[in-house]
């Protein structure tokens, strides 16, 4: 899924391991997630979006519609 | 430093040194086992103990590269699939756990590869060794689990189910031959090996399925 965890992290002027840090997860993680190589579970993506202030749409963009 | 600020080298300089000492350390180490168990059994060990024991043999030799890596991350940056350094003293305890356990498992299966009747190790010697050092192995694996993040665990379960999937077709396979009477059943001893490779193979191949098989710049 496409995201804008970098965009958000580097407006914030965080590195990769800042932003882990504040997570409590891997720098490895951060770099997968922000090059589309995971998909964070719900409660990483919930405090991703808490501590950049944005709604998680906002930080994960998904491009289904639901059928009319 | 993070990877956004590394200018990423060519793949075939980034595969080099790993691959190239990845094929060297396997070599040696496979050469080494073969020579040894001919001269210790007096002849030729058989099939099922000597794949047995290079299963072993790659646990081992993939725990102490990780090993030397994380105690030494400026130069196990060069050859682990790791962004830089860093990230190796970040994660020295798993890695060190991790490693530790590779090593156990490494040595139980070459322990059972040499135990038994007809072979250098004695069947008590070779069952008691092998069961602590299983023991060990798990023990260190639970500890390891706790400085692991959700990363690590998602890829870990993914693997797990891999080799489950790969078991069911390799060893599911063999034994509707074997029960059929179309070839010989799989030798205990097999079945170990089977959970191993199948288990590594998955790891990497779960690794490589997310994209993350050459992560570092090197």
């Amino acid at each position: 899924m496409k995201n804008r965890v970098k965009h958000y992290r580097e407006d914030a002027g965080w590195s990769q391991g800042e932003l882990a840090r504040r997570l409590g997860v891997s720098r490895q993680t951060i770099n997968a997630v922000e090059t589309d190589k995971y998909d964070p579970s719900l409660p990483l993506a919930l405090r991703m979006a808490k501590l950049f202030a944005v709604a998680v749409p906002d930080l994960f963009i998904d491009d289904w519609e639901p059928q009319q | 430093m993070t990877t956004d600020t590394i200018k990423k080298k060519p793949m075939w300089r980034r595969l080099l040194l790993p691959v190239s000492a990845g094929a060297l350390a396997g070599f040696v180490a496979a050469f080494s086992f073969l020579s040894l168990t001919d001269l210790a059994a007096g002849s030729a060990l058989g099939q099922s103990r000597e794949i047995g024991g290079l299963a072993g043999l790659l646990y081992a030799v993939t725990g102490i590269a990780v090993l030397l890596g994380s105690l030494n991350p400026a130069v196990g940056a060069k050859f682990l699939n790791v962004e830089d350094a860093d990230e190796l003293r970040e994660q020295r305890r798993m890695l060190g756990y991790s490693s530790v356990a590779l090593i156990l498992l490494g040595g139980a299966m070459l322990l059972l590869a040499l135990g038994g009747e007809g072979a250098p190790v004695s069947a008590p010697i070779a069952a008691v060794g092998a069961i602590a050092m299983v023991a060990t192995a798990v023990v260190l694996s639970i500890l390891m689990n706790r400085h692991t993040d959700e990363l690590q665990r998602a890829l870990s379960k993914d693997a797990t189910a891999t080799a489950f999937y790969l078991m069911l077709v390799i060893g599911g396979g063999w034994a509707i031959f074997a029960h059929l009477g179309m070839t010989a059943g799989p030798a205990p001893l097999d079945w170990l090996t089977m959970f191993a490779a199948t288990l590594l193979v998955a790891a990497f191949w779960q690794t490589a399925r997310r994209g993350m098989m050459l992560r570092g710049p090197n």
